[in-house]
């Protein structure tokens, strides 16, 4: 079947993404401000951990060489939002760390109590590790194997 | 605490009963603790769900390091030898 569609000169992928990473930011800063999670909602978020801002222990650095999943849920504290990063204490293994991750490195977020998540593609390098192709902004369907494709399908209207 | 993508994305979507709480709690103070052929971790432990008032028996299994959690069931099988 041959695609007719016009490669956009409007960049909406990234437009978008960037919307969906606000929201992120948005949730956070709202759980900031109150300093207490509402009701049972958490939040399970994923980020690469050797982009540019992440700033994390050298034992989780070691642990986490390409990407890890924190959970903000009952030990956290001193979460702090900024316009492009958010700062938090968690604790690993009795060890209270405290991890500064840029938005630009989060990939997912989860809120399970909910089933609400959002898949971003981190601007930066590709993990090395991945098996599949490289993500690229033309395709045509939003992949749905855990690759780091924003799930956002552009619907033409007919 | 950190977990696996898996954990995040599939384990908790099956069982929204499952939070970082009792998960920890099973690995701070197990009942039983094996490790697998594959280095991950077993822990079974007591866990309290939402809504119960009697503990059931958590399985939880963790990465090589003990502490990343990558799985996490209710486990009915469990026997305490």
């Amino acid at each position: 079947m041959a695609d007719d569609t016009p490669e956009s000169l409007i960049p909406y992928d990234e437009i978008v993404q960037e919307a969906l990473r606000d929201v992120v930011g948005r949730v956070l800063r709202e759980v900031e401000a109150t300093g207490a999670l509402p009701g049972g909602h958490h939040f399970y978020i994923t980020f690469r951990t050797r982009l540019p801002g992440v700033t994390i222990p050298k034992h989780l650095m070691d642990r986490f060489p390409d990407e890890m999943t924190i959970v903000i849920q009952h030990r956290f504290w001193d979460l702090k939002v900024e316009p492009d990063h958010f700062s938090v204490g968690l604790s690993f293994g009795g060890i209270p760390s405290t991890l500064v991750v840029p938005f630009a490195a989060v990939t997912d977020f989860v809120d399970p109590a909910v089933d609400f998540s959002l898949k971003f593609q981190a601007s930066g390098e590709a993990l090395p590790h991945e098996d599949h192709d490289p993500p690229t902004n033309d395709a045509p369907t939003p992949v749905e194997d855990g690759s780091n494709v924003v799930a956002v399908d552009f619907k033409r209207k007919k | 605490m950190a977990v696996t993508r898996y954990f995040a994305e599939q384990v908790v979507r099956k069982r929204p009963y499952l939070t970082e709480q009792i998960c920890r709690l099973v690995i701070e103070k197990p009942l039983q603790k094996i490790q697998q052929p594959d280095a991950r971790f077993r822990f079974w432990g007591p866990a309290t769900l939402p809504g119960e008032q009697k503990p059931r028996i958590l399985r939880v299994v963790t990465l090589e390091d003990g502490e990343t959690i990558h799985n996490a069931f209710i486990d009915r099988d469990f026997r305490e030898d």
